[in-house]
């Protein structure tokens, strides 16, 4: 019992009694505010405010309690229930329609792009196969040019040469009349022409 | 009850233990300090008089603002309790510092015109260690009711704000 008094007595100051004047003016100062604000007659309001909470609820429960209703009012209330689920179901169903219609158009536009894209990527692959197709033809025609212009120069060399052969026959060959000659030799020619022409 | 009642009762409270703690020893020393008894001067000798008169002022100040504290604070409450338990600690130390100032080990010289007789000495060593029994049963007490009031802390508001099922009476 005394053993701690002594410890404690150490830790005191011994010449400055100005000290103990100071804590014993905090102590008191404390000790006024603390008590006027929190008097003790009166919950803290954090207190005050968990506790106010159950009252509350018990009205709230009070006003939830079954009251005695009569068939007529029930089936009055059940009526215009019963007409303001059906004016809300129609509605519900006008703006379905509504929201469907507005789908439906949406869908159509977005396939009407669809469709013109995809149409206009068709021109564009047929105009290209057109194009490849077209240069196709166009070495074939000029293969097939060089050919026939080869094959007629062929023939036509032939054909001089017969020509030539049957000119120098016409010259070589005993002949009543020069100018019959070259009148035959002439429409021969023109025969000749005429067929080169037709081919 | 409101603030102004318990800073009031604190205020009292606090006067009356200035005077029993610090005016009535101080003046008690001063009036001992030189008696005269049939004509004799008894002179206190102790030269701790200075000492004696600084460890009761010094504690005297401390459990006069405990004492303010203790009882300016709503009844059964924690901080009246903590405050309660200190002050019956500084009591301990203030009796304790008559012992170790000296004052309890008084001895005062008999001289008689010019020359000294002789002295009387009074030791109240027992009865300061008498004091320190009751004190430490108070203790005892005191550290009872702050666990109480700590642990039965909602039961204590419960009446105090006469909280009922239906919420706080705060009127």
């Amino acid at each position: 019992m005394v053993a701690w008094i002594e410890y404690v007595l150490q830790f005191f100051p011994t010449d400055n009694l100005l000290i103990y004047i100071i804590i014993f003016a905090i102590i008191v100062i404390i000790a006024a505010i603390v008590n006027i604000v929190w008097p003790g007659d009166r919950p803290p309001r954090y207190i005050a405010k968990t506790l106010k909470e159950p009252k509350k609820k018990e009205k709230k429960e009070k006003v939830k309690k079954p009251k005695v209703i009569k068939k007529e009012v029930i089936e009055e209330k059940v009526k215009e229930v019963a007409e303001e689920v059906e004016e809300v179901g129609e509605k519900i169903e006008e703006k379905v329609e509504e929201i469907v219609e507005e789908e439906v158009k949406e869908e159509a536009e977005e396939v009407e792009e669809v469709g013109e894209k995809i149409e206009e990527k068709v021109e564009e692959i047929v105009e290209e196969e057109v194009k490849e197709e077209a240069e196709e033809v166009k070495d074939v025609a000029e293969d097939i040019e060089e050919e026939v212009g080869e094959i007629v120069e062929e023939e036509v060399k032939e054909e001089a040469e017969e020509i030539e052969e049957e000119v120098e026959e016409i010259k070589t060959a005993p002949s009543e009349d020069e100018d019959e000659s070259e009148n035959r030799v002439k429409s021969w020619l023109n025969q000749e022409k005429s067929h080169r022409k037709e081919k | 009850m409101g603030w102004f009642p318990n800073i009031l009762k604190g205020i009292i409270y606090m006067g009356v233990y200035i005077t029993t703690t610090m005016v009535v020893p101080f003046l008690t020393f001063t009036w001992v300090k030189e008696i005269q008894v049939l004509g004799v001067a008894i002179v206190l000798e102790q030269g701790q008089y200075e000492r004696i008169i600084f460890w009761i002022s010094a504690f005297g100040l401390l459990i006069s603002a405990c004492a303010f504290f203790n009882y300016s604070s709503p009844k059964q409450s924690i901080r009246k309790a903590s405050f309660a338990l200190i002050q019956i600690l500084l009591n301990c130390l203030y009796i304790w510092s008559y012992k170790f100032s000296g004052a309890t080990e008084v001895k005062f010289e008999i001289v008689f015109e010019v020359t000294n007789v002789g002295f009387i000495a009074i030791d109240v060593q027992n009865m300061v260690m008498l004091y320190m029994g009751v004190y430490f049963l108070t203790i005892l007490l005191k550290g009872y009711d702050l666990i109480d009031f700590i642990l039965n802390r909602d039961k204590i508001r419960q009446k105090r704000y006469k909280i009922t099922e239906e919420g706080v009476d705060v009127s």
